[in-house]
């Protein structure tokens, strides 16, 4: 097919220039005449047909130059040697001038074409910026690259999702296309026109790409065919943190609508345990009232009591969870907050000792005072739930290179580890302990909501043995502002 | 308990707990009024001479705020007690500076609330003193004039800021002091009342006074409002 063209091209050259040198000796006209005609022709057929047909010009050429003008004319013989010369600068000439007419042609190609790669690629980009998040990404971006690349088949498998989606109309098989991405293949088949690229992000896989083109002509090469491979990975990853960001969101709102509503039915309580706490304690101070009424009267006050303590409690975190939730942040020095606390903390730990041990070598913490109190009144509050009667507790505080680490160790209450995480959500109570201790689920969620607005952390550590230590550790800042 | 301690005037819109007030302070021992609104409670304070004004910040109408307000214009000395139901410094602080002289979170203890609504009584009730006069309170004894506190007899050497911080909360003993107020006579120059500076400044104070933070015989910490001299 290539080389009947070749073939053809070639002979129509030939003839062209036969015909333009004969017109030339018909006309009479000058051999410098007839040579630069004929080396503009060459110009012209090698810059638009390529080097080869070039070169049977330049042959034609110095053969009808040589027929038609030099002496003896009408014969190929030459006698005089500068005539020779001559015919063979004019060769050279015609040569170089095919091979650069040539190497024009073929630059003028590849600049066409890496123009039209990087015009598909920018479109690639763009419509993956533009795609609709709400649907699923992995089938539109196989839509989206089989359009814009005019490709036979695309398969993309999304391994988080354990998912593949394939558009086009050729065909390949689910196990190709998995392999890729479990071998981390990156080949091209350019014989075939075929692609294939493990999707990475960083160093991590993430799903597997396979691009089967046309065959001729193709727009995709292996630089393409890499950069569809990171613009895939992006898409992927984007969509998925999206979705991420969209269940945090989500939660993050339901658990501030939850609050609300704990704020407004606790504002609600308020007002009605007033009148039974006020309505129980006129009846305390009736003349009459027999030791029996007496009983009832004082468990009726201590009820109302609770709930009024569980009413504050709640409204406590609601006001942790509210959107305008701000840090009084003060420059707390920790010996003097120690000191001004440890009665606050004695007061909670009723059956057992409180041992305080300051390790710290950093003398001011930057925190919320009040809110820093609370946490750690949480924490010892809960040891003392869980701690066996006359053991004793350890508060102390540690630093670190980047923490200020305050540490609350009882003895007694293993912790599993299943339910280290859960023990800090709101209304959590450890099926064991629901019988154990009294609480209310709250207290501990306190403590995290404190650590995480003071961006600092909290965890437990919890040993078989029956030792556990809780943890709430703030970022050590320096600067003062 | 038969002795009348006084005519209160109970301001409620919630009627059941208007109703257990009523009951309840009656049986303690006070005369007691009721106006379920503040237009009402302005018209029998009109009418009737009280001791004290119970006063609901969250009620229809007029509101508690601007009830306290109208009150105090008229009334200028008579003990106003705001019933609050945020536990947050705001309402508090803004109760004490429309007016009021005290202020109690729902749910209170009943105790907590006689004992308040007697010393406010007491107050009211006590002869005036010109701003000269020593002020004794327990074994403690400020003299305004020579600038000296004593306690039991003891001089006790206190900072002009000291001073002046004791001299505000005893003269306003029982009552609380808010950050703002302290702030207007310690540091006027600043814009913002600084707490830690106060902390500091009552920490001292307690320390020469001998007191605890955590059982305060003297001074006592009132949430996020300020500081209250407690009174025997």
């Amino acid at each position: 097919m290539r080389s009947k063209r070749h073939i053809l091209r070639s002979a129509a050259t030939i003839g062209i220039l036969a015909l333009v040198s004969f017109l030339g000796f018909e006309c009479h006209a000058r051999i410098l005449t007839a040579g630069v005609i004929d080396l503009i022709l060459i110009l012209i057929v090698a810059f638009r047909w390529g080097f080869l047909e070039g070169a049977f010009a330049s042959a034609a050429a110095v053969a009808s130059l040589d027929f038609f003008f030099m002496p003896p004319l009408l014969s190929f013989y030459e006698r005089e040697p500068q005539d020779w010369i001559a015919t063979v600068v004019f060769a050279l000439i015609a040569l170089f001038l095919s091979r650069f007419a040539d190497s024009l042609r073929r630059q003028a190609a590849d600049t066409g074409m890496e123009r039209e790669r990087l015009e598909r690629l920018y479109l690639t980009s763009r419509d993956i910026i533009l795609m609709d998040r709400g649907r699923e990404i992995g089938a539109q971006l196989t839509r989206l690259i089989e359009e814009v690349f005019r490709a036979d088949v695309v398969a993309l498998w999304d391994a988080r999702e354990a998912r593949m989606d394939k558009a086009g109309s050729g065909a390949v098989a689910d196990d190709e296309v998995r392999s890729i991405y479990f071998n981390e293949l990156s080949e091209n088949d350019m014989t075939s026109c075929r692609f294939k690229r493990v999707l990475r992000l960083g160093t991590r896989a993430v799903g597997a790409l396979y691009i089967a083109g046309p065959d001729a002509n193709n727009s995709l090469d292996s630089r393409s065919a890499d950069a569809i491979a990171s613009l895939a990975a992006l898409a992927l990853e984007r969509a998925h943190s999206f979705l991420a960001e969209t269940n945090a969101e989500a939660a993050r709102r339901s658990g501030q609508l939850r609050s609300t509503v704990l704020d407004g039915l606790a504002h609600a309580f308020k007002t009605p345990l007033a009148t039974i706490q006020t309505a129980s304690a006129g009846l305390m101070e009736l003349p009459a009232i027999s030791p029996a009424g007496r009983e009832l009267v004082s468990l009726i006050d201590d009820e109302v009591g609770r709930l009024s303590r569980l009413t504050n409690k709640v409204l406590e975190t609601a006001e942790l969870d509210e959107a305008d939730f701000r840090i009084d942040y003060e420059k707390v020095c920790l010996d003097e907050f120690l000191e001004e606390s440890q009665q606050t903390f004695s007061n909670v730990v009723d059956d057992q000792q409180l041992q305080v041990s300051q390790h710290s070598i950093v003398r001011y913490v930057w925190a919320d005072r009040r809110l820093l109190q609370m946490a750690l009144l949480q924490i010892i509050d809960n040891a003392a739930k869980y701690s066996r009667p006359g053991s004793a507790i350890v508060f102390s505080v540690d630093s670190t290179d980047s923490e200020i680490v305050f540490g609350v160790r009882n003895e007694g209450s293993w912790i599993a580890p299943e339910e280290r995480l859960h023990i800090f959500e709101r209304f959590y109570r450890s099926p064991e302990a629901q019988y154990k201790a009294s609480g209310n689920g709250i207290g501990l969620s306190v403590t995290k909501r404190i650590a995480e607005a003071h961006r600092g952390r909290v965890w437990v550590e919890s040993t078989p043995d029956a030792n556990t230590a809780f943890f709430f550790a703030l970022p050590q800042i320096h600067k003062e502002a | 308990m038969d002795a009348v301690e006084g005519k209160v005037l109970i301001v409620e819109d919630d009627t059941a707990l208007r109703r257990s007030l009523r009951s309840t302070l009656s049986i303690v021992g006070f005369d007691i009024g009721e106006a379920g609104n503040g237009e009402e409670a302005l018209m029998r304070l009109r009418m009737v001479d009280y001791d004290a004004v119970l006063l609901d910040i969250n009620m229809p109408g007029m509101g508690g705020m601007e009830t306290c307000s109208r009150v105090r214009r008229v009334f200028t000395r008579l003990p106003i007690l705001m019933l609050t139901v945020r536990d947050s410094e705001d309402d508090k602080v803004q109760a004490l500076e429309s007016g009021a002289d005290d202020y109690i979170t729902k749910p209170f203890q009943v105790r907590e609330l006689t004992a308040r609504l007697r010393a406010a009584i007491r107050r009211y009730h006590a002869p005036e003193v010109p701003a000269e006069t020593p002020i004794f309170i327990g074994d403690i004894t400020l003299d305004p004039v020579r600038r000296q506190v004593e306690k039991a007899g003891t001089r006790i050497y206190l900072t002009p800021h000291e001073f002046e911080a004791l001299k505000l909360l005893m003269s306003n003993a029982g009552r609380p002091v808010t950050h703002a107020r302290f702030h207007a006579i310690l540091r006027p120059s600043c814009d913002l009342p600084d707490r830690a500076y106060l902390r500091v400044l009552v920490g001292q104070l307690r320390k020469k006074l001998g007191d605890d933070s955590n059982k305060p015989k003297y001074i006592d910490t009132d949430g996020y409002v300020g500081y209250r001299f407690l009174d025997p």
